[in-house]
């Protein structure tokens, strides 16, 4: 089976394809996290398109440049100035940066630009799972590399 | 308008800040805690929580016991496809049998917190820390002085590749691997470390932005 991690490691993915699996759950899981957060509810309520570009940018700023092709590769761009994305990309620069200069007013910021509660729990898991699978793909990359 | 008025309509949204009810609100800098600790906190939101009892279908398994008393599990619900999902990885990721030691992933969670600065994760999970590996007095070191602290060679080696991985963006190298190599870990070991720090890359980014950490009244 491939996941997203498999398809962003390309032909790394081999040489720790068995490591992974000793952890199936954790295989399952991120993928679940992915295809809710792109495919489910939430996602249709932000604006799929939104959240791919918001996840492009996270990627870019967490210096992971083949993940970002990944998420650029998904689906169109939103319409330029679009205020609802121009807000997302904000709080999604300032969360990735710096996470804790984050402040109440960054939250209001958002519900101002017309995000609904539900709506700004759904980019915070998105830029939360992008980080985490930044860190997974630096990982496995240096874990496989040692046995090539 | 006042300064408090507009700060209501804009939270409108995200929130039921004045109304009956609702959680929402902005600590007290008296109750805001003084630095790293691996004392109890709470944490307050900042987008208001679903209320147990309006808890649905979906939600309302993942919210079953203490999951469901605190602010953090309601305020995610509100996704809930993602966070069954989240919650499932992490159980894996902390509780997962086989592969590095429990004490080992909770100091790598406690590494990552401290270097994002959540004071709340790391208080958390320095307290796991310390009740796994029965080192207290190493973990509190750690919050002290950060992850520059020296500890012992093992530790020392897992706190500078944990810190690395959770950089923005990540610098963790071969240097850190091998090291962690000599030192007996297995790749098993080493990918948990990595699960681990991803992880609480996430999970700081929520508990940081999401709402803040209170020091509790005292009794």
């Amino acid at each position: 089976m491939t996941d997203v991690i498999d398809a962003v490691l390309g032909e790394r993915a081999e040489g720790v394809r068995e490591l992974r699996q000793q952890r199936p759950a954790v295989v399952a899981h991120t993928q679940g996290v992915y295809d809710a957060l792109l495919d489910g509810p939430g996602a249709a309520s932000v604006g799929r398109e939104r959240l791919i570009a918001a996840a492009v940018a996270v990627a870019e700023l967490a210096g992971a440049p083949e993940l970002a092709a990944h998420y650029a590769g998904l689906g169109t761009a939103p319409a330029q100035g679009d205020p609802v994305l121009a807000a997302i990309l904000r709080h999604a620069a300032l969360v990735t940066s710096t996470p804790a200069a984050a402040t109440r007013a960054d939250i209001d910021a958002l519900a101002a630009a017309g995000l609904s509660a539900d709506d700004i729990v759904t980019v915070a898991q998105l830029i939360g799972f992008v980080h985490f699978q930044v860190r997974l793909l630096a990982g496995l990359t240096l874990i496989g590399a040692g046995h090539e | 308008m006042s300064e408090q008025s507009v700060r209501s309509a804009e939270s409108a949204a995200a929130s039921r800040d004045g109304e009956p009810g609702s959680e929402v609100r902005s600590v007290e800098s008296g109750r805001r805690p003084g630095g790293f600790t691996q004392e109890q906190l709470d944490w307050v939101p900042w987008v208001e929580p679903i209320r147990l009892a309006d808890a649905d279908a979906r939600q309302a398994p993942l919210l079953e016991g203490d999951r469901g008393v605190g602010p953090y599990f309601r305020v995610l619900a509100r996704n809930p496809e993602v966070l069954a999902h989240r919650s499932g990885n992490d159980r894996e990721i902390f509780y997962g049998r086989a592969g590095l030691g429990r004490a080992e992933r909770e100091l790598a969670a406690t590494v990552t917190s401290r270097h994002n600065g959540c004071e709340y994760c790391a208080s958390v999970h320095s307290r796991f820390t310390t009740a796994l590996s029965k080192r207290g007095d190493d973990v509190q070191r750690l919050l002290d002085e950060g992850n520059g602290v020296r500890i012992d060679e093992r530790w020392d080696a897992i706190i500078d590749f944990v810190d690395a991985l959770a950089a923005n963006p990540p610098r963790a190298g071969h240097a850190h691997i091998e090291r962690l190599r000599r030192l007996g870990l297995t790749d098993t070991d080493i990918h948990d470390l990595v699960l681990s720090a991803a992880s609480f890359s996430w999970a700081n980014r929520l508990m940081l932005t999401l709402g803040e950490p209170e020091v509790p009244q005292a009794d």
